[in-house]
């Protein structure tokens, strides 16, 4: 297709996005500013290279299906919002989270594009260009948007974001290279490294759970070209969550103080939630690191019954759809509550 | 992604691949962000390779350079020379590509 045509009917599409009385405000506004750049760049098109407008084209493309899965009525929003306040602390830039939907199993992923940087270069003499926002591009099977406990691998690809965003991997092998490749740093694939920090990154916020799935799911995967064997990527979470040394986790500690970056360390608190779910109650969350330790939380409750789901309020025994569906309905609950607490708590201060 | 691999992920030296694209095939526009872009990432990449400790707060597109310029002589040799797009005629910014290429699938 041509990139103009592309063009027009990616900005009549925003345009549409952006006008539903669902859209998150932020989103509308970077839909708004991409509608802007593509009204410069179809008036200034004839000077544009047929090369930046393709690449215009093919980045408003990606920035959509993001963009297009983050309408309130179908984002994950209360995982959203635990990513948001996990990112605060991380992040250099204003950034926003958006989650694109994808309908295969495990379909998790992290896309490393940011557009607006794009757009800016893309697009020269466009007047917008005060605005900056970095937009975090995480994908979920869409199956799972309002089943908290399944979207916990969302952690791990926003480790991905943060490792791309700070630089981490990169200045470990720079490190590594100037000092004459010490300690195999060089030699472990820098993906495996990336797998690494991702998890790692994920359990200072939801511990052990970081890596659940993977046990579940594949415990016995053998490493490849992309990714460390599960049962490494296991093991370095479980040092990481005992505080065992291990020369990776030096590696990642010295490259983020060297890098100005927070470091990486427990940013959660398990809540008891046992009493509250057996009696089909939310939890009632107390701070951000408990907003974070409920993952855990959850995970655990969810793998120790999952086999034979018995209701608790009556002792006779239910399916595993509804022991799922009631174990993610209060999760989901439970952040609600307190998101909502937490809003009133911001809007009533003086 | 979580457990699969993914073929072509965006990274975070596209934007200046893309630049040296630009030039390689004679549709740069002079003057423009992407050669301020370019000129302050391959600025900072330089100064990094032989000061990484100085690395707080820069980008991870500049940290990425550093490490194509620290792992690829070559790569270093032909940007030793250049400091904006203009210095690149368009068969050596094709060569700095095709070396970037090369490290990067390494």
């Amino acid at each position: 297709m041509l990139p103009e045509v592309d063009l027009c009917l990616l900005r009549s599409n925003l345009r549409a996005l952006a006008s539903t009385p669902y859209f998150n405000q932020q989103v509308a506004s970077y839909s708004e500013h991409l509608c802007s750049a593509i009204d410069h760049a179809l008036t200034e098109a004839p000077k544009l290279s047929e090369l930046s407008l393709r690449r215009l084209s093919e980045t408003v493309w990606q920035a959509y299906q993001y963009l297009a899965g983050s309408i309130s009525s179908e984002a994950p929003y209360e995982v959203q919002y635990c990513l948001e306040a996990a990112l605060r602390e991380w992040a250099k830039k204003d950034c926003l989270i958006t989650t694109g939907f994808t309908y295969g199993p495990l379909a998790y992923h992290f896309n490393g594009l940011d557009p607006w940087k794009e757009v800016k270069a893309l697009v020269p003499s466009f007047s917008a260009q005060h605005f900056d926002r970095v937009l975090v591009l995480i994908g979920v099977p869409r199956l799972y948007r309002h089943k908290p406990i399944f979207c916990i691998p969302l952690f791990h690809e926003l480790g991905h974001f943060v490792d791309r965003h700070v630089g981490v991997v990169a200045y470990i092998r720079l490190n590594a290279l100037q000092q004459g490749g010490s300690f195999n740093q060089v030699t472990l694939p820098p993906l495996h490294w990336a797998e690494h920090f991702a998890d790692l990154f994920a359990a200072c916020y939801v511990g052990r759970s970081s890596t659940g799935l993977l046990e579940a799911v594949v415990p016995n995967a053998p490493a490849n070209q992309t990714h460390p064997a599960s049962k490494d990527r296991i093991d370095l979470v479980e040092k990481f969550v005992n505080g065992i040394s291990d020369p990776r986790l030096t590696a990642f500690e010295i490259a983020l103080k060297n890098l100005g970056a927070p470091a990486l360390k427990i940013r959660h608190t398990v809540p008891n939630l046992t009493s509250a779910y057996n009696d089909v109650r939310p939890v009632d969350i107390k701070s951000a690191a408990e907003l974070h330790g409920l993952f855990d939380a959850a995970w655990s409750y969810f793998s120790v019954n999952e086999s034979k789901p018995v209701s608790p309020m009556t002792n006779v025994a239910m399916s595993v759809e509804q022991f799922e569906r009631t174990v993610n309905d209060l999760t989901e609950k439970s952040i609600r509550n307190y998101s909502t607490k937490e809003m009133w708590k911001a809007h009533a201060a003086p | 992604m979580l457990m699969a691999a993914a073929p072509s992920e965006p990274t975070a030296l596209d934007l200046f691949k893309l630049a040296l694209e630009l030039v390689e095939r004679k549709q740069l526009q002079r003057t423009t962000e992407l050669d301020d872009y370019f000129q302050q990432v391959l600025q900072s990449a330089k100064q990094l390779v032989t000061a990484p400790q100085n690395a707080a707060g820069l980008n991870a597109e500049v940290i990425e350079l550093a490490l194509a310029l620290a792992a690829n002589h070559e790569l270093a040799s032909d940007l030793c020379n250049v400091s904006s797009l203009s210095d690149l005629s368009p068969q050596m910014a094709g060569k700095v590509l095709r070396e970037m290429d090369s490290r990067i699938a390494a």
